[in-house]
């Protein structure tokens, strides 16, 4: 006699303790279904399959950009009035994204190299670096474009992923 | 933003928001429905339409009608529990926690009583609950929000309450030319002011209802002459 | 026009209460008038006969008077009926109070009741066709189209205008047959009065022993005690409600019904003006304002007290015979057909009102000073009078009116109104 329903795991499978995260998946499977059923004769096609362009927004503050509606002029109170001033710093800064720099990005680059950087991080990278880099340092770089030389990565544990089994 | 002239009216189906909705995501602010594909005004009132994509009904109206996010004025009608009850012009009065005041416990609860006032964000705005307000930001902060003492509080049209809010509106700068003041401004139009002395605050009061009957274009005109409210 | 920032009760809140007390105390009104100055008063006179409306400032009523023939009632069978019907419900306090509400439209319509109906202002015997069977039903319509305080002053002008506008159609009754005449074939007949009432209000604030005349809704609301005086144009007080908490003294009451008298009595004579001039513009066929909307809004119908009364205390003071000459004209002009009662009154009054004008005349210089001196013997002693003065009961009220009047009575020469007015009160 085969049955239409779906095969379904049984109650006592679902509570064993390994199985805890089938059973979330299996009840609101269940729930969908049921709201589904619930909602069946209201909800058509068009509106499951329908992707709206529309967003409503019922506040007039939102729509219009309204400031805040508590202010303080001269002096009257402070406290308020450092709050404004906060704000207002807070706007600038966004409004004005980038500064105007002093020193161009080429110019940067051009004294970089004449102050002769980068003998300086090659001897300073030399201090950091371990014995086994300094061997292969040695030996060239020639090694590693060959192709049967594999780099030894280090080996690293891996959670396993959320939603596996 | 532009203050087309368009003139909507309730039932009104308006094509060129739809026009707009094909090609980009559009929001639709107060006055304005969705009807499956099509939009359709619910209030009457001139179209206004902010860069790039939001559009609403500017009608003129009295009865504030909360919406999540607003920042208003209520009254303190009544405690109740753990909670006060507070009038901000809804139809229904709104209610506002012990808790959601700063630095304020089980133990240390605020000290409002009916009649107070308050300056308040609206958190929860739905047709069908009772809308519910908070006296801090979300860091428990209550930067410009909380209790207004003293001064003088006033009621206006909603619409008048939102000219004064726009950015760079010159209403209430071409004021504190001639006075300093503090004031809140509620989205639910009541301002509260308070000034320095009595007759100062009258006739502050006078020059901001004063605006009321101005539109926006000649708001710079009616602010040249604000200065002789302040000085009648 | 109906701009009313008022329109959700103001006054409710702790800083308006506070900041209004303060302001009191400061001698400082809201819309820069003094405490004893009253707003400006407009009439427009609709199309049809008894239709009126009246604006003070924001505060917008409009009476409409209407009548019908009916039977009387069987403990008045010779007399006709006077029925004031007031409706509130236009102004919606929307965030009001249901209890609010009923309290206002009682009192506003208790008020109307003892002004027009409990005072006998209306000769109301000549609005009797057959006795026991047939009189005249007249209706007022009293509609509250916006509120913006001092509903009582501006509802009994409104009604005041209204009844002294209408016109009746004339009617005759022989062999058991009523029969009522249109306009084209008798002319109508306007109402007989006795006397005419107009209430004046203040507010009175215990942060100032100084009261507030014609308070707007938020000095209304704000206020401690209100006080409501009706006085007709003899200057004889009709009605008297003193509510609320603070204890008001016998100065404060005298104060304010002496300026109120003066007010009544200016009130009364510029409907008298401006009903002189509705007729004219009637005759001379510059129609009237058709429709709700012309009635309300801005035109050149509208009859402004301040523009119409402007030289009204100029004038009285240097010279009273002009002002004496000004009131026989305007009531002969206005009303040449208005039965011999209020005629035959005239002459008395006329004199007594000249009295009082002088009488009335230093206080308009100094309008709020003391004046006990010349007055304390007439005065009820205080203890007497401070047993009564609280207290919104009607029998109080009109004990206080009794004795008021009795004192009016004996500062003016007797008349014949004025001890019906007593006697019926």
């Amino acid at each position: 006699m085969p049955s239409k329903v779906k095969p379904r795991l049984s109650r006592g499978v679902l509570d064993m303790k390994f199985m805890q995260r089938t059973k979330k998946k299996v009840e609101k499977e269940a729930d969908d279904e049921q709201s589904r059923a619930l909602y069946s004769n209201e909800i058509n096609e068009k509106m499951i399959n329908s992707s709206s362009n529309f967003i409503v927004e019922s506040s007039y503050s939102i729509c219009e950009g309204l400031i805040d509606g508590r202010l303080s002029f001269r002096g009257m109170n402070p406290e308020i009035e450092l709050l404004m001033e906060q704000e207002l710093a807070e706007k600038r800064a966004h409004s004005k994204p980038e500064q105007p720099k002093e020193v161009s990005d080429k110019d940067m680059a051009k004294a970089y190299y004449a102050n002769k950087a980068p003998t300086v991080t090659n001897s300073m990278a030399k201090k950091f670096s371990s014995k086994k880099n300094f061997k292969r340092k040695q030996h060239g770089d020639d090694q590693a474009r060959s192709p049967g030389y594999h780099p030894k990565t280090k080996q690293q544990f891996k959670k396993p992923r959320e939603d596996d089994d | 933003m532009s203050s087309s002239g368009t003139i909507v009216m309730p039932g009104e189906r308006i094509s060129a928001i739809e026009e707009v909705a094909k090609s980009k995501r559009v929001i639709l602010g107060p006055g304005l429905r969705r009807l499956d594909d099509t939009v359709v005004a619910s209030k009457a009132g001139p179209l206004r339409h902010k860069e790039p994509n939001t559009f609403w009904v500017d009608n003129y109206q009295r009865r504030y009608v909360p919406a999540r996010g607003d920042l208003v004025l209520g009254i303190v009608k009544a405690k109740a529990g753990d909670q006060y009850r507070v009038d901000i012009g809804s139809a229904d009065l709104a209610s506002i926690s012990y808790l959601s005041f700063e630095a304020a416990t089980k133990k240390n609860r605020p000290d409002l009583n009916p009649g107070d006032l308050i300056y308040a964000r609206v958190l929860v705005a739905s047709a069908d609950v009772e809308p519910e307000l908070v006296c801090v930001n979300s860091n428990g902060k209550r930067g410009k929000l909380g209790q207004l003492a003293d001064g003088f509080f006033f009621k206006c049209s909603l619409n008048l309450g939102r000219v004064l809010l726009r950015e760079n509106c010159p209403a209430l700068a071409a004021l504190t030319r001639r006075l300093p003041y503090e004031i809140a401004v509620g989205v639910n139009g009541r301002i509260w002011l308070k000034a320095h002395s009595l007759r100062e605050t009258i006739a502050l009061t006078n020059a901001i209802l004063a605006l009321e009957q101005a539109g926006y274009a000649e708001i710079d005109k009616v602010c040249d002459n604000l200065e002789d409210f302040l000085q009648a | 026009m109906f701009m009313n920032s008022n329109l959700f009760e103001p006054g409710k809140s702790k800083q308006e209460k506070q900041f209004i007390q303060l302001a009191v105390k400061q001698n400082q009104r809201f819309d820069g008038r003094r405490s004893n100055e009253c707003r400006d008063v407009e009439l427009t006179f609709g199309s049809d006969w008894g239709t009126v409306a009246v604006s003070l400032n924001d505060t917008k009523v409009l009476a409409q008077v209407t009548c019908d023939m009916g039977a009387p009632t069987t403990s008045r069978p010779y007399e006709g009926k006077l029925q004031l019907n007031v409706s509130i419900g236009g102004v919606a306090f929307l965030d009001e109070m249901q209890s609010t509400y009923d309290q206002r439209f009682l009192t506003l319509n208790s008020q109307l009741e003892r002004t027009f109906r409990s005072s006998r202002c209306l000769d109301l015997e000549s609005l009797c066709v057959a006795a026991e069977k047939h009189v005249w039903c007249i209706r007022v319509d009293i509609n509250v189209l916006n509120h913006d305080g001092n509903l009582y002053d501006a509802s009994t002008i409104a009604t005041l205008a209204a009844l002294m506008h209408f016109r009746r159609p004339d009617v005759t009754y022989a062999n058991d047959e009523l029969r009522i005449y249109t306009e084209k074939e008798r002319e109508l007949i306007p109402l007989l009065f006795l006397h005419y009432p107009v209430s004046v209000t203040y507010c009175i604030y215990k942060s100032n022993p100084q009261p507030l005349v014609d308070p707007t809704l938020l000095e209304e609301n704000a206020a401690d005690s209100v006080i409501v005086l009706s006085f007709n144009s003899y200057q004889e007080l009709c009605t008297l409600n003193a509510g609320g908490t603070v204890p008001t003294n016998v100065r404060t009451i005298m104060q304010c019904a002496r300026y109120a008298a003066t007010r009544c009595k200016a009130i009364v004579e510029f409907i008298r003006k401006t009903l002189a001039l509705d007729e004219e513009r009637r005759l001379q066929g510059t129609g009237p304002s058709q429709g709700l909307l012309a009635l309300l809004g801005e035109n050149k119908h509208k009859l402004s007290f301040k523009q119409l009364m402007e030289g009204y205390q100029k004038q009285d003071s240097p010279t009273l015979q002009d002002s004496q000459m000004e009131v026989d004209a305007a009531q002969t002009s206005e009303k040449p057909n208005v039965a011999e009662v209020p005629v035959k009154e005239e002459q008395p009054i006329k004199q007594e009102t000249g009295k009082l004008v002088q009488d009335a005349k230093p206080m308009d210089t100094s309008t709020w000073l003391p004046q006990e001196a010349t007055n304390d013997q007439e005065l009820p002693t205080p203890s007497r009078v401070v047993s009564l003065k609280v207290g919104k009961g009607k029998n109080r009220a009109k004990n206080k009116a009794n004795k008021k009047q009795q004192q009016l009575a004996k500062k003016q020469n007797h008349s014949d109104s004025e001890e019906e007015v007593t006697q019926v009160i």
